[in-house]
């Protein structure tokens, strides 16, 4: 399953699908899944796949993780030809300096870099990380009229980050947040297509996570499942993440509880992984415990979803250079799978 | 891709982070070997003596810098995350975030906390870069052992790319343009002798270059480079230095050289001679290796013509391709008439 893993993930990752413009990445997941079943884009661009159709007493479970990323959005032209841009999403602005970015238009593809202004004329002042409104786009044109003729405001950036495969087994690249989980997701339904299962399977890759859940929300409200699964990233330790707080990659997914999420779900998926000898990582959270995920979207729609999450770690989240563990996200769809198999019914 | 576009792009794509050249060298001399006689000396410089129909009257040497800004490895620690510093001056603000490449090929990132668990402080404040880590997947101290040690270079690793009118941007272009140009001009067949120097150590202040012009005791010694053109969004127009596309740039002074006065001014009038689009470098910013050029032996008289870029000591460092061409016709007329000035 391994390699299939990582060709997917290239394919997903590289794909662009930036919050509220998901169309090159939903295309590309709808052609990984056509062979699962009957699939549909939702009003608000979130991609329905029908895995399983059981009974309507059956339970109807929806496997959910976010297809969208973080990127910019084309504001204005300056009087030289440089873009000025805003935010699609949380974007760092410790790691944007010196960035390759894409900008899409219907014309095409644009490569440019992210600029600021140069280091000698900053002298004097406090040297900071730039604010959105201190960047611009260089996309190498010569002046105004060039940059108006080639980019429509309103233009949707992506960041390239190209996928390279680090030691053992982590892989690195843009929008892992959350083609990672979308991959496992995928994983996990060509698993449930050949179990013995009591109850429908639906794959939703959902829109709009990174600005507001928008795209889940409405998606599981079409679906109307009794439960679900929503699978996203979470934050790895690392040198400036303590251990003791955060997960390993290393460590298998993590399967998290607290606040609105099921807890007999909960106990089941953690019964499911001392089964299968799945290694995992528990996640408790406070406040709703939904929070930052779409699962916040989904466990209030129509008369209430049940929900769990199950999250992947993943280092630098919200770079172009995020790092995760195939070994974990195969983990995960094996977690789902035998799950879903044995205690949705 | 045309031939000089083609050279630049194997150039940049070679990793020659100060100290650690030779792969660079390499390239360069199997590229210019059929066209001059070359020598390497004890730092690591390359020189090239081109031979042509007539001795003139100065002896002239242009430079470039064989070396690029980068990374070495400093400590690694327990989780097997690596620890470094700068080669050369980088603003530590370009470095999060960016994919890198150690010097035996090793993939890694310059990771960081994600941006949902960092204070209104730590948004703010840039990070020093003994704060940052290279993350290569490592397990631990030992695994991480089996790829790298301490005192490994490393360098950003960015692909070449042709985009927008006529620009290109890669790593490293400070100053492997400088070493396409000479190489290209070694190439030309060449009615007087002259010497190319390609240089090591330029970024991080020990500069080869001292020590080749201490060889070849040149009359006259140009410096070709890249120079930070502060041509773009949101900067006045007196604070510019020179602007992408008017071609290269001749500097009368900057942070490390008082440059000849008539060569500054000589080099203005013969590209104005031949029509070939040069510009006045308009500030005293930056510096390269003529102050060591022109001080190594009994003093040489020394010029600077340079390539505006941006974003240089960056991974995404642009130039613009017609100013590469000029240069390279500037040299040729430069090497013709320097020596018999």
């Amino acid at each position: 399953m391994n390699m299939q893993t990582i060709e997917m993930l290239q394919l997903l990752t590289q794909s662009t699908g930036v919050s509220g413009a998901e169309e090159q990445a939903v295309a590309c997941a709808a052609n990984l899944v056509k062979d699962l079943g009957e699939t549909y884009v939702t009003p608000l661009g979130s991609l329905v796949c029908k895995v399983k159709t059981a009974g309507p007493e059956k339970p109807h479970i929806m496997l959910n993780a976010h297809i969208d990323e973080i990127g910019m959005i084309v504001t204005r032209i300056d009087k030289k030809g440089f873009l000025k841009v805003s935010r699609v999403g949380g974007i760092d602005r410790r790691m944007v300096l010196s960035s390759p970015v894409v900008v899409h238009t219907e014309n095409g593809d644009f490569r440019g870099v992210v600029g600021s202004t140069p280091p000698h004329l900053q002298q004097g002042k406090e040297r900071k990380n730039p604010t959105l409104d201190e960047i611009y786009l260089d996309m190498g044109f010569d002046n105004k009229e060039e940059a108006q003729a080639n980019i429509p405001l309103g233009s949707i950036v992506s960041f390239e980050g190209p996928m390279a495969n680090l030691k053992n087994g982590l892989v690195c690249g843009k929008a892992m947040d959350d083609r990672c989980c979308c991959v496992s997701m995928i994983q996990a339904c060509k698993m449930l297509k050949e179990m013995d299962t009591g109850c429908s399977v639906t794959l939703m890759l959902s829109a709009m996570e990174e600005t507001g859940g928008e795209g889940a929300q409405t998606a599981a409200f079409g679906i109307d499942p009794t439960h679900s699964i929503v699978m996203d990233v979470t934050f790895a330790s690392a040198p400036d993440m303590s251990k003791e707080k955060y997960p390993e990659l290393a460590n298998g997914p993590t399967i998290s509880c607290g606040g609105a999420q099921d807890s007999k779900m909960f106990r089941q998926l953690l019964e499911t992984a001392k089964e299968h000898n799945i290694p995992y990582t528990l996640e408790a959270s406070g406040g709703n415990g939904v929070s930052g995920t779409d699962a916040a979207g989904i466990v209030n729609r129509r008369a209430g979803i049940r929900t769990a999450i199950i999250g992947l770690p993943l280092r630098n989240m919200h770079t172009p250079v995020e790092v995760i563990s195939v070994e974990a996200l195969d983990h995960a769809a094996n977690l789902v799978a035998n799950f879903v198999a044995k205690y949705i019914r | 891709m045309n031939k000089l576009v083609q050279l630049l792009k194997d150039l940049c794509q070679l990793d020659g982070v100060s100290g650690a050249e030779d792969q660079v060298r390499e390239y360069i001399k199997a590229q210019v070997e059929p066209y001059c006689e070359t020598a390497t000396d004890n730092r690591g410089n390359l020189i090239c003596y081109k031979k042509g129909a007539a001795a003139p009257k100065n002896k002239v040497m242009f430079s470039a810098h064989m070396d690029e800004v980068g990374f070495i490895i400093t400590k690694i620690d327990s989780d097997g995350f690596l620890r470094f510093s700068t080669v050369g001056g980088i603003d530590s603000r370009v470095v999060i975030g960016k994919p890198v490449r150690l010097e035996n090929g090793t993939p890694g990132v310059v990771g960081t906390k994600p941006i949902h668990v960092q204070t209104a402080e730590e948004k703010d404040t840039p990070l020093k870069i003994s704060e940052m880590y290279i993350d290569i997947g490592a397990a631990s101290k030992e695994d991480a052992l089996k790829y790298v040690q301490p005192g490994d270079r490393a360098v950003f690793a960015s692909d070449f790319m042709e985009f927008g009118s006529g620009r290109v941007k890669a790593k490293a272009l400070d100053d492997r343009a400088g070493c396409a140009a000479l190489i290209a001009l070694l190439q030309q067949d060449s009615p007087v002798d002259y010497t190319v120097v390609f240089t090591v150590c330029e970024e991080c202040g020990k500069m080869g270059a001292g020590n080749a012009a201490y060889s070849v005791e040149p009359d006259i010694a140009v410096a070709v480079e890249v120079t930070a053109a502060a041509d773009v969004s949101g900067v006045d127009e007196l604070d510019q230095i020179c602007i992408q596309g008017q071609g290269p740039c001749l500097s009368f002074m900057d942070g490390g050289t008082i440059y000849d006065r008539r060569l500054f001014k000589e080099g203005l009038a013969i590209a104005a001679r031949h029509s070939i689009p040069c510009q006045i470098k308009t500030a005293t910013t930056g510096g390269n290796e003529s102050h060591d050029v022109q001080t190594a032996a009994a003093g040489a008289r020394v010029m600077a013509v340079s390539l505006p870029g941006r974003y240089i000591h960056s991974a995404s460092s642009i130039i613009k391709v017609g100013d590469l061409e000029h240069l390279v016709a500037l040299l040729a007329v430069y090497a013709n008439e320097l020596g018999n000035l």
